[in-house]
């Protein structure tokens, strides 16, 4: 099948591209990138105007609870849910639900999606064994079965244990993720520690939680030099230890997510559970140093962490709630509205913290709009504005705390391998046929 | 004694420094025994001590055991020793391990003879 995408603001930072003029897509990949296309005669024709074309959004950081969880998210609402968020490459982590700790549960995901996804979906592995931090899983295994990367999702608490992780992903080449909470600092909070904490009478999380962790894992990554990718990055000091570790030369990369950089503590007051979130929404001072770490390039890229749950898990009392915001469908326009509506960052700036970014940072497909990439593209309504919806919500997961915020940048389109997943808000619904081979 | 050695293993498995000695150091076994005269290998287990180092047996088997396929990478007529009790289907593969099995009886013999002859110098070596 052929796209014509015409006359919309080709924003492609991979190559210095920020220009109007006609994309074309074509078996799969991009044809072409010109002005004043003329469109082959089996070729749909997209009128793009007043908008952004860019590389799809690239997200680092979703989770799913499929098979062990019917009632949370699966592969397919997963994807949709992707694909309405501009989205073209999923990077699913593991979690209680999805341990994801041997090549079994990997190879079950990938094939699951080859059958019912929309998006390109691609696992990182557990690091060690259910997640407990005590012994490695088989990580070559799990590489050579698909895996981008090794990372628990939550923070190997023996330093011994990161060092032989490090030293044995290093040879089979994928970066360690890391979570940077020290357990037993964060041990029964709830929320970031301080006023807003002591005022609502829930127990705190504090900063130091965030930077002891950061700090080792950077001293663990210049001893072994290897990678290690900050996920995510929420505190002033994590940023400015991480942007002097970069300095250094020590192999270090990290994301944030929207809720990060709109969202100050304060979203928690009246006990309100959908802002409760690990690590813990922080003050309004983290809120600016972590803008001022995406604008100088600390911060590699822009993940959505997705956590989708169900109203049992949240409509409870605070402290028994569960941690997570579902984000993958809006956390683009979050993220637009935030940081280049809100704060004046550049567009290719902005292409490049959703997306190039992050492909660059795990070779993963996407990422580039050059002549020959796999077609994988979002248009994004920038002049329109639209309101937060969860009721509509394609994923299972309604748990946002934007609902009812108005955003700009709105995903209007999306193209994985050269086949539409979403248009005008409506995903697809049948599977994509590109991930089949 | 003018050989090149080449250390092969998981790097969480190679001793810091080990370069030092004027070892080549390879993770990859493919790597590390193309065109190698001689296989020296270990028995590898798991125990307490090095439960960090090995993720598990079949991991390991995975990616370093001494299968004919990767044996055909050595040189042709490679010896393939071993410094005993050997984890058949871990370090060396059953097919491998038959195949070096005569010259691996000539090793453990030797090796008593060494051992009797470091005893005895130990010992005094008085008549």
């Amino acid at each position: 099948m052929k796209l014509l995408i015409k006359n919309g603001r080709v924003i492609d930072p991979s190559r210095d591209v920020d220009l109007v003029c006609d994309l074309l897509l074509a078996d799969g990949v991009v044809a072409a990138c010109e002005v004043n296309l003329s469109a082959p005669e089996d070729a749909e024709v997209y009128d793009a105007a007043g908008k952004w074309v860019v590389p799809g959004a690239v997200d680092l950081h979703v989770h799913l609870s499929e098979p062990t969880r019917a009632d949370r998210e699966t592969v397919a609402s997963l994807s949709r849910a992707a694909a309405a968020g501009g989205v073209t490459t999923a990077v699913c982590r593991p979690c209680d639900d999805v341990s994801l700790d041997n090549i079994a549960v990997a190879e079950f995901l990938l094939s699951k999606n080859r059958r019912e996804g929309l998006v390109r979906l691609k696992p990182v592995a557990a690091l060690t064994r259910g997640l407990r931090g005590e012994t490695l899983t088989d990580v070559g295994d799990l590489v050579t079965g698909g895996a981008l990367a090794v990372g628990d999702d939550r923070a190997v608490m023996d330093s011994q244990v990161m060092r032989r992780g490090l030293e044995y992903a290093r040879a089979f080449a994928v970066p360690v993720i890391a979570f940077p909470q020290d357990e037993s600092l964060a041990a029964g909070g709830v929320m970031n520690e301080g006023f807003v904490s002591t005022t609502l009478g829930l127990k705190g999380i504090p900063w130091s939680a965030e930077e002891v962790m950061v700090i080792r894992d950077i001293i663990l990554a210049r001893m072994t030099r290897w990678r290690v990718h900050v996920s995510p990055v929420t505190v002033a000091g994590a940023v400015e230890l991480i942007r002097r570790a970069k300095a250094d030369g020590i192999k270090v990369t990290c994301d944030t997510s929207p809720h990060y950089f709109w969202l100050t503590e304060r979203a928690v007051e009246g006990f309100n559970t959908f802002a409760k979130v690990s690590p813990p929404l922080r003050s309004e001072r983290d809120v600016e140093a972590v803008k001022a770490g995406l604008a100088d390039g600390t911060i590699d890229a822009v993940a959505s962490h997705h956590v989708p749950l169900s109203v049992v898990d949240k409509d409870v009392e605070f402290d028994d709630a569960a941690f997570g915001i579902s984000g993958i469908e809006t956390y683009v326009a979050v993220a637009y509205t935030a940081l280049v509506a809100g704060a004046g960052m550049s567009p290719a700036d902005f292409v490049r913290l959703i997306s190039a970014g992050p492909a660059k940072l795990f070779g993963l497909p996407g990422g580039t709009l050059a002549v020959g990439a796999p077609a994988d593209v979002a248009v994004l309504d920038v002049e329109g504005a639209s309101v937060i919806t969860a009721a509509s919500f394609f994923s299972r997961g309604k748990n946002t705390a934007f609902d009812g915020v108005e955003v700009g940048g709105k995903p209007a389109l999306t193209v994985v391998g050269g086949n539409v997943v979403m248009r005008d808000g409506k995903s697809a619904l049948s599977p994509n046929p590109a991930l089949a081979t | 004694m003018g050989a090149e050695v080449t250390l092969v293993g998981p790097s969480t498995l190679i001793p810091p420094g080990v370069d030092q000695f004027r070892v080549r150091v390879a993770t990859r076994i493919e790597d590390g025994i193309a065109g190698a005269d001689v296989i020296l290998l270990s028995r590898v287990e798991i125990t307490d001590a090095n439960r960090l180092q090995i993720p598990s047996l079949r991991e390991y088997a995975r990616f370093y055991c001494l299968t004919p396929r990767r044996l055909a990478l050595a040189a042709d007529d490679a010896l393939v020793l071993h410094s005993g009790s050997m984890n058949r289907g871990v370090e060396i593969s059953p097919e491998v391990a038959d195949y070096a099995f005569p010259l691996l009886v000539q090793q453990v013999t030797n090796g008593i003879a060494v051992r009797m002859a470091v005893l005895y110098l130990l010992a005094g070596e008085r008549e």
